[in-house]
């Protein structure tokens, strides 16, 4: 074969390799790694699964693991965003000197909210009987705990406005 | 007639349902693939840590001993590495900052995973739902990476504070949650590298720092949707939003590291161990206390007497006394708990490997340890050859220059460098060297 003749083969190759990847690709949606990527985690995902099966805690691990997910996707997040439109309505024609308290009102309150989030368990009491028998301690001194964590983030947050508001002015 | 009502319905479905479904209804103006991208590149530093660190914490079990060691006898493969080396007995903070980093970089990244999900939510509502094979299939997969990422932090979250309401074992839970997790986290990575890597090129990071809100503008158009269509005027800028999410990781970090160094427990407001019991010397976290251990407190007492049980059947009684009149050892190590918090102490003890001697077990593999405490899920547990010939790991008998508490294992525990704290049986009633008796 000449080298002419070959170089001529190799493009050709190269096209038709491009042709069989723009097929699959318009048929697909993607490059074909993009599909083997997802089946290999489908796989390992099975394989997880199937170390489980037969075992009486996989259906309740099914259960919070999709559950988890629901309830920020369609109950936690939803809230969130309309709380925050609540807020932004209710603060849209507050101003002193300019300034608008949304972000010192928004902030402390997210802030003390993921705190509840995550320390629910401890702050609502849910777990008092098993955190004596464990630890020896009173699971009672939470709540007060992170009402003073709020008040102080709520606390630093009005100081910050007034000082933003106070500098508005002074401009 | 038919044919109107078919144009009608597929009118209907073009629109879609409204609502959220309808991309108008998303109107931050700071949403987009930059600020998706910044977040996303925060947790896949943070991640790989917190799945390194956790994986190493269900090695330090040294599951392959079987009985309570061994908390997930399904793992098969997926827990094959473990059963690759034997736990190391040092440094002797191993496991304290091992677990420690786990449980402290897991809490703080909780407000990043909720900030970058809280970027990509109008995805979950994308009207029409498939517009192509590969979008179907990454849909599943995405629905992996948030539902797995979320059952990770709320099973351990919830497991720090000791409420189990998921009515299942948290180790079955969290250590085959982290497999589907580790799975879906790599393809997620995978997939999106080059995404992310456009995205943080387009928009310079220094340059949106001293952006202020006032000259917020948002993303141009992206083919993932995530900048609006009809963007609302912005109430918090690029940078601000990002300070915001980083101030609330810096908040619950700060509030919760206290639990894991000891001079700053009282700092810890809002972890379950930053409570300050005291400044006796027994006076430091407890997990188990006595009345939980439902032991009679006569079977502490005089009567008491620490069984040894050597591999040839050699067998040695002897009283606390015996160990006090024993070469006593004495060493600063860490308590370090799998839920994370840690504290130092100075421990007075007899080293096991003296005990050991004492009826020719001092080259065996496996230790079986039984404590008085009957029942429980740790009232019996074993520890390896290598943990045994540590010099530093002692049966204990004093603490801080005092006699062992109760709730500390009296009459005497097992003290082992850099295993996680339960393995440290507490009223310890019989040692065999050599294994479990059959």
């Amino acid at each position: 074969m000449s080298q002419r003749s070959r170089e001529t083969q190799e493009e050709h190759e190269v096209e038709q390799a491009r042709a069989r990847d723009s097929r699959f690709t318009r048929l697909y949606g993607a490059r074909p790694w993009h599909l083997a990527v997802l089946v290999l985690l489908l796989a390992a995902t099975a394989f997880v699964v199937s170390r489980l099966i037969g075992n009486p805690a996989l259906f309740r691990i099914a259960v919070w693991f999709v559950g988890v997910a629901l309830v920020w996707d369609l109950v936690l997040g939803p809230l969130m965003a309309l709380a925050d439109r609540g807020l932004q309505a209710a603060t849209r024609r507050l101003r002193a000197a300019g300034v608008s308290p949304l972000n010192f009102v928004r902030v402390p309150l997210l802030l003390s909210m993921l705190l509840l989030l995550m320390f629910a368990p401890s702050i609502l009491t849910r777990s008092e009987g098993v955190y004596a028998a464990k630890a020896g301690l009173a699971q009672d001194v939470y709540l007060s705990r992170w009402l003073t964590v709020t008040g102080v983030l709520f606390g630093v947050s009005a100081v910050a406005f007034v000082v933003a508001v106070l500098r508005t002015r002074r401009r | 007639m038919t044919s109107s009502l078919r144009h009608r319905a597929l009118a209907l479905y073009r629109r879609g349902p409204g609502g959220p479904f309808d991309r108008r209804a998303w109107t931050s103006p700071i949403r987009g693939q930059w600020l998706t991208a910044v977040l996303g590149l925060v947790l896949l530093v943070g991640f790989p840590v917190v799945i390194l660190t956790g994986l190493a914490s269900h090695a330090a079990y040294d599951p392959s001993l079987g009985g309570s060691n061994e908390q997930n006898p399904g793992r098969g493969l997926l827990g094959a590495y473990a059963d690759l080396f034997a736990w190391p007995t040092s440094p002797a903070w191993l496991y304290r900052v091992n677990q420690g980093t786990h449980v402290l970089l897991g809490l703080a990244l909780v407000p990043i995973v909720l900030a970058k999900l809280w970027s990509v939510a109008p995805k979950l509502f994308e009207w029409p739902p498939v517009r192509s094979p590969a979008q179907a299939v990454e849909r599943i997969s995405i629905l992996l990476i948030v539902a797995s990422t979320l059952f990770q932090l709320v099973t351990g979250v919830m497991n720090i504070q000791y409420d189990y309401a998921w009515g299942f074992s948290f180790y079955t839970g969290h250590f085959f949650g982290a497999w589907v997790f580790i799975a879906a986290f790599t393809a997620h990575v995978a997939i999106k590298m080059p995404t992310l890597v456009r995205a943080l090129r387009a928009r310079s990071f220094r340059q949106e720092m001293r952006t202020p809100l006032a000259e917020t503008v948002p993303e141009p158009p992206d083919p993932d949707l995530l900048s609006p269509p009809e963007p609302a005027d912005p109430t918090i800028s690029r940078r601000g939003a990002l300070a915001l999410t980083g101030g609330a990781s810096v908040t619950v970090f700060a509030l919760t590291v206290g639990q894991s160094v000891d001079p700053l427990r009282g700092t810890a407001l809002l972890a379950p161990r930053g409570q300050v019991r005291g400044d006796g010397p027994n006076d430091f976290q407890v997990n188990t206390t006595f009345v939980d251990a439902g032991i009679e407190e006569t079977r502490t007492r005089a009567s008491w007497r620490l069984s040894l049980v050597g591999p040839g059947g050699e067998r040695a009684q002897l009283t606390r006394g015996d160990l006090l009149a024993m070469e006593l050892a004495t060493h600063e190590l860490p308590i370090a708990c799998v839920e994370g918090w840690s504290t130092s102490q100075v421990w007075t003890g007899v080293p096991l490997r003296d005990l050991a001697a004492l009826v020719g077990g001092l080259d065996v593999e496996e230790v079986f340890l039984e404590s008085l405490q009957q029942g429980g899920a740790f009232g019996t547990m074993s520890i390896t050859g290598r943990q045994l010939r540590e010099p530093r790991t002692m049966v204990a008998l004093r603490v801080n220059g005092a006699d062992l508490s109760l709730d500390h294992g009296f009459p005497a525990r097992l003290i082992i460098p850099a295993a996680p704290g339960v393995r440290n049986t507490k009223w310890l009633d019989t040692v065999t060297f050599g294994g479990r008796p059959a």
